[in-house]
């Protein structure tokens, strides 16, 4: 499924180590054209990978190759087709929003007429009005995550990183900065998302990374992990606790539990590989407990996160 | 965003040169300097103090011609006090290396904002030049333009037809006003890039040239070659060299070299390990 030529950056068992902790342990990955998702916990290892493409942290070994996978880039040239958007704070407080992402255009190559122009027309896609002529150090934190966005694509790069793209913002602000995330990937573009929020990475990735202890746990594309998983079911059940529990021993022998809820007497269950849905029935049946429903289930990218985080593991009953 | 939203343009003119991007960095140090009140203050009262007499005696007081002595010890003008080596313009200088100098890269470890410097296509030293070349700048109009002036001044009004030898002071001059916009920066910028705090850093660096002048004059009763840990009188020996006097005899050049590297190239190293050091911790 993975489309190797579509790949514009890839890591090859890269190393980073911060004196004797290992940040980047051997870790290898392809993001390809469209939006990906850098999904780990905090500590993961995803900001230190961003770094390493901008050459910010040298990697003690491994390669990184960018755009259409070249391997002959210097990494001055490499920043030059790359556009960063930090997690903290780093905007110079005392310019004005507008004189800011003029000046980082600048700094990224663009001749002063046309970062006037591209500013003007970077903070206009971002949504910043009459606010750009006001000095950053009175900006809302959402205000801040714009110019950090528009400073990123004011020079027009192929390959965006976001890190942590709505930090500190409001439910508003996170919907339009994703709105604007998912316009940008429309475009000809290669845009990977460092997150650990996984129902905004599950809202605008095409693609998925998950890194956790510097190294990577799975990757693929979005519309194949949220494919339905055959013989992948969500049943909820009703009756007394000893039938209820007496059922999911009954069940676990037969198929493998994903993760169970338990809602006082009303229990949801998930189950995979179950065959068929007889013998469940049939289980239904000697346990006395009432089965309220069954269904197929869709896979999510959190249960996919957290599947993968476990080894991969789907056995074992997992409660959230 | 609004019903119709500005759509993304795409931008795929020439870019500029690696090499003179740095000059964005020191254009934006140049005009923001110059919308400093303290800037203005020193430089107006700098001006008036020091340069404005010298440069407006020769239409009144024409000299025979541009010398040397008259650059460094003001004979011939019309105040007749010390010009280039003199106290004053020394004051001056310090006070303005340490305003300018103060938030040149204190703002930048403050606000973090290195991160965004270097992912774009900079290097270190083209970080640390932009900064410099800035500083340099603003520091010219004070310590090269108007001792530039005084030199075309004179040449303007000067009684003698020694215009050739004229031209050279003004050449040495020029050298001089450059050298000494310069000298005192790398240190400047070390002690900036060492602090979140311009007041710290501005302070640091006043206190540190002002402490070593003193501790240079006491010394030098025991040793003539403790001249040579005062900032002054480095600036002043350079003029020597820079002029064609000659370091004076009392002075030992290896010494003096030593204490040269001490200010400028020490500085520079110390910067550039620091700067990588936070270009690689972010």
């Amino acid at each position: 499924m993975e489309q190797i030529q579509k790949y514009k950056i890839r890591a090859e068992k890269i190393i980073v180590k911060y004196g004797k902790s290992i940040a980047l342990d051997s870790f290898t990955a392809s993001i390809p054209e469209g939006i990906s998702g850098l999904l780990g916990p905090n500590g993961a290892g995803k900001s230190t990978f961003i770094k390493s493409i901008l050459g910010l942290i040298e990697p003690t070994s491994g390669k990184i190759k960018v755009d259409g996978v070249r391997d002959d880039m210097t990494t001055i040239e490499r920043r030059d087709i790359i556009g960063y958007m930090p997690e903290h704070q780093c905007l110079i407080d005392n310019m004005e929003g507008f004189e800011f992402v003029s000046y980082m255009s600048r700094l990224s190559g663009l001749p002063r007429s046309d970062a006037v122009e591209r500013s003007h027309a970077a903070l206009d896609f971002v949504g910043l009005g009459e606010e750009r002529y006001r000095e950053i150090s009175s900006y809302s934190t959402g205000m801040k995550q714009r110019v950090k966005l528009a400073q990123c694509i004011a020079h027009d790069p192929e390959i965006l990183l976001l890190d942590e793209p709505t930090t500190g913002m409001d439910p508003d602000g996170k919907k339009e900065m994703l709105n604007l995330i998912e316009r940008l990937g429309g475009l000809d573009k290669t845009l990977l998302i460092s997150s650990h929020i996984l129902h905004e990475i599950e809202q605008v990735s095409d693609y998925v990374v998950i890194i956790n202890k510097g190294r990577k746990v799975k990757s693929g594309f979005m519309d194949d992990i949220m494919k339905t998983d055959e013989g992948r079911y969500k049943l909820k059940i009703l009756g007394d606790r000893k039938d209820i529990h007496q059922f999911i021993e009954s069940l676990k022998k037969n198929c493998e539990i994903i993760r169970t809820v338990d809602k006082q007497k009303e229990v949801a269950v998930v189950v995979s590989d179950l065959d068929k849905t007889d013998k469940l029935f049939e289980l239904v049946e000697e346990s006395g407990i009432q089965l309220r429903y069954l269904r197929p289930d869709l896979l999510t990218l959190e249960d996919f996160f957290l599947e993968s985080l476990s080894g991969g593991e789907k056995s074992g009953d997992r409660s959230y | 965003m609004g019903i119709d939203p500005i759509e993304y343009t795409v931008w795929k003119d020439k870019k500029t040169p690696f090499r003179k991007r740095f000059l964005v960095i020191s254009e934006k140090i140049f005009r923001k300097k110059l919308r400093s009140k303290a800037i203005w203050i020193l430089l107006v009262i700098g001006y008036f103090l020091v340069h404005v007499f010298t440069i407006s005696s020769a239409p009144f007081y024409p000299p025979e011609e541009l010398t040397k002595e008259l650059i460094l010890y003001g004979e011939g003008t019309l105040t007749g006090e010390p010009y280039l080596k003199g106290g004053l313009f020394f004051i001056f200088t310090i006070l303005l290396v340490s305003v300018v100098s103060s938030d040149i890269m204190s703002q930048d470890i403050r606000e973090n904002s290195f991160v965004l410097y270097f992912s774009r296509p900079l290097r270190t030293v083209d970080y640390i030049s932009g900064k410099i070349f800035g500083g340099l700048s603003i520091m010219s109009l004070y310590c090269a333009i108007p001792p530039i002036l005084v030199g075309i001044s004179v040449i303007a009004t000067q009684t003698g037809d020694n215009y050739l030898g004229s031209l050279q002071i003004l050449g040495l001059t020029i050298v001089a006003g450059i050298f000494t916009s310069f000298l005192y920066l790398p240190y400047a910028v070390l002690l900036s890039s060492l602090t979140e705090r311009k007041a710290y850093s501005g302070i640091g660096t006043f206190m540190t040239f002002f402490v070593l002048t003193i501790v240079s004059e006491l010394f030098t009763t025991f040793d003539p070659n403790w001249k040579l840990i005062g900032p002054e009188n480095l600036l002043h020996f350079s003029y020597d060299v820079i002029y064609g006097i000659g370091l004076p005899e009392d002075v030992n050049l290896g010494l003096y070299i030593i204490a040269m590297i001490a200010l400028i190239i020490l500085p520079l190293m110390a910067l550039y390990i620091r700067i990588r050091r936070k270009e690689v911790e972010g």
